[in-house]
């Protein structure tokens, strides 16, 4: 009889999987309290977006004015403000009897490594205001600037056709109804006064790409714990692959600095790489939350997105790795 | 756009960590290599797509390889082999080198790779693609004068015919313009967001108000958007010339020159 077919091996396997999976659902049930404060804004755009869609998935099958869908928003993102408040308030008491420890603090970093920190931020902020306030948008295969202005129009969501201004005959594909950045962003214009221009093709592009930093500030955190230069210099290389890596339409650099306003863009840039770093280090609700996010902003395979792939071959490569090892051992105790 | 490398130096980096050891994270190292295989080998390429809907191209799935964390990575990991080996070099005859040399070394191997990323990238400060911006509210000025001339209240919507270069933007500076020629019909890929189909005759118009169509209809099309209210037309200044678009306007009763830019000219109902 073959090795992997003996009762030991089996047992001995199925132990490990076993060991394996009740370790991440433990890790999945429970509720992450170690998120540093970039985890906590990242997490927080995606939990913004899920509100959004609320509110507008709320609208738009119920046929409510753009107006109601915005208050409704504005509601839910209050609501959510004071949750987060109260929730600071009373676990803030605990956490002030414990030290806390400052991970990778800037003025920390700023003190320690003055020039790498200027270089980097100085670079951040030339690609910001090279791209999102030297240039005019790139709109080709877009109309989210048009969509934005038809909503605050029209008072309506997907009621008119944003190319034309004039009331949908046909009407438009669900799948691009259901998506809510549009309507976020109308919203936003509605309530800041700020014109739909500057909003979608400068704010919101600068917000995600700032964010895109923030997710791999916590990859050099991850590679190089305790090794501020490398973190710093990991940065660096980022930022500079950013300015450098916009050849190719579905480069990262591309998505940010020309359809920054995007989901696909937000997926690219923010989603993915959390959702792979989330699934690496078996914070498994942090996944959940992206897969849920990414729904919300792009186009998927029934909900089904990319972070479902990324997560599924993280999983699939932590199977094989507990089998191989499972494997080992056997080998070893049957010697 | 095109000349980027980074893909090679990508599987370059991922080469470089399988053989360096001890390598920290391992599983990221899996994964990168795991969705590589995945994403090269056709049948398993052509099922992501299809998982993907299938309406993306497949360029489109190459998003799932984690390229802007693997390389700066791998370059972090480059940069500390170069330190150490122009230190091993400069400090050759049994002494330390100093602190600030060590300095010098540590940002000359900096110098060394950011000189790769920029030979393996654009060789260009990105946005090759887009122009200046030298319009107020991020449209381009041309097109940002003529727009800002219609007179468009807060309650009431404008119809315009005007052609592409204006109507690329139009939409985008006012939702309260109304177009009977939408950017769909001039960017048909942009016919995916909806149902409507384009009537023929709108392509045809188009031509017409751009100066591209060979038919001598002026006539007929300034009567036919009379017909279904345009309040404005807009025409390039060197159509605006053109004879027979001439006679055309000043044989017919509904359209008057309203005002004119440097690039364009607008008539409307009066």
């Amino acid at each position: 009889m073959p090795f992997f077919l003996t009762k030991s091996f089996l047992d001995c396997t199925n132990s490990k999987i076993m060991i394996e999976l009740e370790r991440i659902t433990l890790e999945a049930v429970r509720v992450n309290t170690k998120s540093g404060n970039s985890e906590k804004m990242i997490e927080g755009s995606m939990m913004l977006i899920g509100l959004s869609e609320a509110a507008h998935l709320y609208a738009l099958f119920l046929k409510k004015s753009f107006h109601e869908c915005a208050n409704l928003m504005a509601v839910l993102f209050m609501a959510a403000l004071l949750f987060v408040l109260a929730w600071h308030f009373f676990t803030g008491r605990k956490a002030k009897r414990t030290k806390m420890v400052s991970e990778n603090g800037f003025l920390k970093l700023m003190h320690g490594y003055p020039l790498l920190c200027l270089l980097t931020g100085g670079l951040i902020i030339f690609q910001i205001i090279w791209n999102y306030y030297m240039h005019v948008p790139y709109l080709k295969n877009d109309i989210t600037g048009e969509t934005v202005q038809t909503m605050l129009a029209s008072d309506g969501i997907y009621t008119v056709n944003p190319m034309t201004g004039f009331f949908f005959e046909e009407g438009m594909p669900l799948r691009l109804r259901i998506l809510c950045l549009p309507t976020l962003y109308a919203a936003v214009c509605r309530f800041t006064g700020i014109p739909a221009q500057t909003l979608v093709y400068s704010i919101v592009p600068m917000l995600v790409l700032l964010l895109s930093y923030l997710v791999y500030s916590r990859y050099a955190a991850w590679f190089f714990p305790k090794e501020e230069k490398k973190q710093l210099l990991f940065m660096l290389f980022v930022v500079l692959l950013y300015q450098l890596g916009s050849y190719g339409t579905v480069t990262d650099s591309f998505f940010l600095f020309f359809r920054g306003f995007q989901g696909a863009a937000y997926r690219a840039c923010v989603i993915l790489p959390y959702a792979l770093l989330c699934s690496l280090k078996g914070k498994w609700k942090s996944v959940i939350l992206c897969a849920l996010a990414e729904v919300c902003v792009v186009w998927t395979f029934y909900g089904l997105g990319y972070t479902v792939i990324v997560a599924g071959v993280v999983l699939s490569l932590k199977g094989i790795q507990t089998f191989l090892e499972a494997k080992k051992n056997t080998g070893k105790e049957e010697k | 756009m095109n000349g980027g490398q980074y893909l090679m130096l990508f599987m370059t980096a991922l080469l470089m960590m399988w053989l360096i050891k001890p390598f920290p994270q391992k599983e990221f190292r899996r994964y990168a290599l795991a969705m590589l295989l995945l994403l090269v080998f056709p049948l398993t390429g052509r099922l992501l797509q299809s998982y993907q809907t299938g309406f993306y191209g497949k360029e489109n799935i190459w998003i799932l390889l984690p390229v802007t964390a693997l390389l700066p990575l791998g370059l972090v990991m480059v940069w500390e082999i170069l330190t150490k080996e122009f230190t091993a070099l400069c400090g050759r005859r049994g002494k330390g080198v100093s602190k600030r040399k060590k300095q010098f070394l540590e940002a000359a191997a900096v110098l060394a790779l950011t000189v790769l990323l920029f030979l393996c990238g654009t060789l260009s400060l990105g946005r090759t693609v887009t122009n200046k911006a030298d319009g107020d509210e991020r449209i381009p000025a041309r097109e940002e004068a003529v727009l800002r001339l219609l007179d468009i209240s807060k309650d009431d919507f404008v119809t315009l015919l005007a052609p592409d270069d204006v109507v690329l933007w139009a939409r985008i500076y006012s939702g309260r313009i109304l177009l009977p020629i939408g950017r769909n019909v001039s960017e048909p890929e942009l016919s995916a967001f909806s149902y409507e189909a384009c009537p023929a005759d709108m392509e045809e118009l188009r031509e017409w108000v751009n100066g591209t169509g060979t038919a001598d209809k002026s006539g007929e099309f300034l009567d036919y958007c009379f017909s279904i209210g345009c309040d404005y037309l807009i025409f390039a200044k060197e159509r605006h010339a053109e004879e027979e678009l001439q006679q055309a306007l000043e044989g017919q009763a509904f359209y008057s020159l309203y005002q004119e830019t440097e690039s364009y000219v607008i008539y409307r109902l009066p």
